[in-house]
């Protein structure tokens, strides 16, 4: 019975204008998404290998001296995900340049030519963007006359006269829908997947196919609840024309306004200091330190490095180092909670919950920053854990490691062949789902919530 | 014609999309307005601390060459309604004789919580775009093919009413029905700036304001008329409804996202990176011939600086140093100044080739986006507010000019190759070095040669209590000549020059598609 009213209503929308008109955008907006990812993506490849090569010469070059080696500021550039067709999580925004010794994260930043600054920021053209706002406005157009449509042209009354219980008639309904939205959510992807593999430019290995195998997952838990609310729209309305008009507004608050409230919002809700002023407050505490040292510290007269003063400052000048780094380590804590409150406050719009699950699944955006700073921390205490072992080899260094100067420890070449190097490597895919439970949760709470909602409203519709 | 109007309008005014809509706008309007409010009134509370400390900046030179100033963009009012570019890109230059302003500091998102970036902002004109082009379609998909189907058409046109004039009443009834809401979203906004105490209008920003007002009518009123072509076009008010929507999805969601993503695939820049590293292996040039003149000079008797500071771009302070290396000083500035001005010059050229760039990018996807509604409008209203990318580069003219003056007061006064650009000494107050020693050594040591005899300079000369003059003592310079910076906002025929073809889209495309209406509707089958 369910199956009848589905192909019932997949029929009727296959011939339907809207079914013409959702599945020529599709294939157009993915197709042209796609060939706009492999010229950008190509771009950032080469740009990234011509980095990572001068950054590599430069590390290189300083290995004459394992001072230099532990003091120079390091360029840590992340590399191109092949994956960012599926969602590009707004890493063009987002802090995509890490700077380090070894001693400290000394800054991150958003590099001066990812991207044109004279363009107004805004959304990618990526596989999200295409399902999170115009699949999910398609949802609203397949439904918003599913149920008070039926009652307008008086076949609802009809249908429910014959043994149809409502469940079934609902059930039914929402398949139809759904298969007739996942028709062009599938030719999409194959027409954007068909030019990605053709180009040959993006490598499709297991892990990638996982991924957008489960982002097809997803997109569909998503597109379900905007179908589910639809129809639950529907069922609240008897007509049409009302059921549209609401859906459309709420479509609106949904995918628009709320998943891109949420920055605002928090700054004005629990606002956190600005960076001058956490940058003078460590500014502060490094002068009330050194002012407080011993005199005798800050005596430079000579070069030579045994000389006891050097000691006192090497100490005072790794005193004032910890002391900076606990103040930045808060105000890095507090932006991350910052950037919490904002996503929780969004988590009312099913399109955020699909963005930040998606986030996880493509290991991208902030998720890919947090990791990213974690992996960087951990490998800048072994890079620390090196110098360290090389110092103590060299008789000829006072040992007085410290992160201003290397004057006080050993500037012996070092073999840039045993010198450790990053790998930014990557989070197994089910510890970043893991990140994610509860949006994947909300999610799924959404499309029952929705379901409950259409089913109640649907059990007391009067079909008359 | 009136009559036709006025039931349009009263049957519009008691519907459910008018309480919907009018609730939505007048809900969301005024809360975006409220953030853009505090968000100007914090951008002008950092404006003018920074502009008292690049002024307190300028109070304090101690020699010619520390003229460096800061010059600041204040924040645009009408940013509130649209901020534009104008929180991605800076407002801060620093005049350097060794840089051609290139692109400003000081941008708005670089203060904040970085990882906020990941949110977009919700704006005024953001909010205009998305639901009053929805509104406007909404009204109008079913204005004839609806009646039709209604069967009041046939009616309507039985009785001795021309179809120009029923269609002019549709077309009047909606715009009397949208445009209230037009005028109270306005409105709300203005009681909202009106009461609060940190954003002043002048004149011009009321005249501009209105001129937003227009081109949001404008819009609306292109909307209405698609809307109003697309229902002339179709017998079902289905069908015109599914259209309307798909066309909206298309012009007012992906385009605008779709034209810059498309212009940069289409179109390849000179990598950043690239650009930086050519102007530093210039820098490093530039270094290397001062180096190379600096070992032509004589060398002093013994280089050491009697209270020598360094700060960037050549500014430099000797306050009492021996005559020789102030003579030597003198003839390196008159030498690297000028040097360092070429170099700039040479640096910028190929600077400007990636701007150049980035703005062709940038104009292309700019095109690519006429063929939507709302980024003209986007676009126009960036005009308007001077928040587009056309007030930017005219403020870094500006800056660039600016500097050409500063340039051109060190010139035309021989500054470079003079003692003041680095000293507050004049010359015939300067001393030898012996005569700085015997100075120094309350008269033990007469000559530099006796007291270098095998003993650690430093150390004896801090035996004496006898002490030179530092920079601390040192008076700060009146210079009452200096050139000063003045920020003019770019007129408003500049604007219109500017974005002739954008207004043009927004005048013509709604006449000729209340014309393309009325063809379609003389040839409307009513029945």
């Amino acid at each position: 019975m369910i199956w009848l009213i589905a192909r019932r209503e997949i029929l009727d929308n296959f011939y339907s204008l809207r079914f013409f008109l959702s599945i020529s955008l599709a294939v157009l907006i993915f197709g042209v998404s796609s060939l706009c990812f492999y010229s950008q993506y190509s771009q950032e490849l080469s740009d990234y290998s011509r980095n990572i090569a001068q950054e590599e010469e430069k590390a290189a070059a300083e290995a004459n001296n394992l001072g230099r080696l532990a003091l120079h500021d390091r360029f840590l550039y992340p590399r191109p995900r092949s994956s960012s067709f599926l969602y590009q999580a707004m890493e063009r925004y987002l802090p995509n340049l890490f700077v380090y010794d070894a001693f400290q994260i000394v800054d991150f930043q958003n590099r001066e030519g990812a991207g044109n600054p004279f363009f107004p920021r805004a959304e990618e053209l990526d596989w999200l963007f295409i399902i999170a706002l115009v699949l999910s406005f398609g949802a609203v157009v397949f439904t918003y006359n599913s149920i008070s449509g039926e009652k307008e042209q008086g076949t609802l009354g009809l249908q429910l006269a014959n043994n149809i219980p409502r469940p079934a008639f609902l059930l039914g309904k929402y398949l139809g829908a759904m298969v007739s939205l996942l028709i062009p959510l599938v030719t999409g992807m194959v027409v954007s997947l068909l030019v990605l593999l053709l180009s040959g430019k993006v490598e499709f290995h297991s892990r990638l196919w996982l991924e957008v195998l489960i982002f097809a997952g997803i997109s569909v838990l998503f597109l379900s609840s905007f179908v589910l609310l639809g129809l639950f729209v529907s069922s609240l309305t008897h007509s049409p024309a009302t059921s549209l008009v609401l859906l459309l507004f709420l479509w609106v608050i949904l995918a628009l306004l709320i998943p891109n409230m949420g920055g605002i919002l928090a700054s004005e809700l629990q606002p956190i200091p600005k960076r001058e002023e956490v940058m003078e407050r460590v500014s502060r505490v490094r002068s009330d330190i050194a002012d407080s040292a011993p005199e005798e510290t800050w005596n430079r007269d000579g070069n030579n490095p045994f000389r006891p003063s050097h000691r006192l400052r090497a100490q005072t000048l790794n005193k004032m180092l910890e002391a900076e780094l606990n103040i930045r380590r808060d105000y890095y804590n507090s932006m991350f909670r910052q950037l919490d409150f904002a996503r929780h406050l969004t988590r009312i719009s099913p399109v955020s919950l699909y963005k930040y699950s998606s986030e996880a699944v493509v290991g991208g955006g902030v998720l890919r920053f947090r990791g990213l700073m974690r992996r960087l921390e951990s490998f800048r205490q072994v890079l620390l854990e090196f110098v360290h072992r090389q110092d103590a080899t060299d008789p000829n260094s006072p040992h007085w490691i410290n992160p201003d100067d290397d004057l006080f420890f050993s500037r012996q070449p070092v073999d840039y062949r045993i010198v450790p190097k990053f790998e930014e490597g990557r989070v197994p895919l089910s510890r970043r789902l893991a990140e994610v439970t509860l949006d994947l949760g909300l999610l799924i709470l959404f499309n029952l919530l929705f379901f409950g909602l259409a089913f109640i409203s649907f059990l007391r519709y009067d079909v008359r | 014609m009136w009559l036709i109007a006025k039931k349009e309008f009263l049957l519009n005014l008691l519907s459910f999309r008018f309480a919907t809509g009018f609730i939505l706008c007048v809900i969301l309007i005024p809360l975006s307005v409220h953030i853009s409010i505090k968000n100007y009134e914090e951008r002008r509370s950092i404006y003018l601390k920074e502009r008292e400390e690049c002024a307190e900046q300028m109070r304090r030179l101690y020699a010619y060459s520390f003229i460096r100033p800061t010059i600041l963009r204040p924040s645009e009012p009408l940013s509130i309604f649209n901020p534009g570019v104008e929180s991605t890109l800076g407002n801060r230059v620093r005049i350097q004789l060794g840089q051609v302003p290139f692109l400003a500091e000081g941008a708005l998102q670089e203060r904040g919580n970085p990882l906020l970036a990941s949110f977009l902002s919700i704006d005024f004109s953001f909010i205009v775009t998305i639901l009053f082009s929805l509104m406007a379609l909404l009204f109008t998909y079913d204005a004839i093919s609806g009646e039709k189907e209604r069967g009041s058409l046939r009616g309507i046109l039985a009785n001795k009413l021309s179809r120009d004039k029923l269609l002019l009443g549709k077309l009047l009834g909606n715009i009397l029905t949208l445009l209230p809401i037009i005028i109270v979203s306005f409105g709300a906004s203005l009681l909202l700036i009106l009461l609060s105490r940190g954003v002043e209008f002048q004149q011009e920003e009321w005249i501009r304001l209105g001129g937003l007002f227009l081109v949001t009518f404008l819009y609306m009123l292109l909307f209405m008329l698609l809307g109003m072509f697309i229902s002339t076009r179709t017998h079902s008010s289905t069908t015109s409804l599914m259209v309307s929507l798909f066309l909206w999805v298309l012009l007012v969601v992906v385009v605008p996202v779709a034209s810059p993503y498309l212009a940069q695939s289409l179109t390849s820049i000179t990598p950043r990176e690239t650009v930086d590293q050519a102007a530093a292996e210039l820098n490093r040039e530039f270094r290397a011939k001062v180096r190379e003149y600096e070992e032509t000079l004589p060398e002093p008797e013994w280089d050491a600086g009697f209270g020598r500071y360094y700060g960037g771009d050549g500014s430099h302070l000797e306050v009492s140093s021996p005559r020789d290396v102030m003579e030597n000083q003198r003839l390196l500035h008159a030498f690297q100044e000028p040097l360092r001005i070429e170099y700039a010059d040479r640096k910028w050229r190929i600077q400007r080739h990636y701007l150049d760039g980035l703005l062709s990018q940038q104009r292309l996807a700019q095109h690519l986006g006429w063929v939507s509604p709302a980024s003209i409008f986007r676009e126009v209203a960036s005009g308007i507010t001077s928040t587009d990318v056309s007030s930017y580069l005219h403020f870094m003219g500006l800056a660039r000019r600016y500097r050409d003056q500063i340039i051109g007061y060190y010139q035309s006064r021989n500054l470079f190759s003079s003692y003041a650009y680095f000293t507050q000494q004049k010359e015939e107050e300067m001393k030898s070095l012996d005569e700085l020693i015997y100075y120094l050594t309350e008269g033990r040591f007469s000559t530099y040669k006796e007291l270098s005899r095998g003993r650690d300079i430093w150390g004896v000369v801090k035996e004496f209590t006898r002490d030179l003059p530092r920079r601390e003592h040192l008076p700060y310079l009146q210079i009452k000549d200096i050139p000063q910076f003045s920020w003019q906002r770019e007129g408003m025929r500049n604007f219109l020059r500017g974005s002739l073809t954008e207004l043009s889209i927004l005048i013509f495309i709604p006449i000729l598609l209340f014309l393309l209406c009325y063809v379609s509707f003389i040839r409307y089958d009513p029945r």
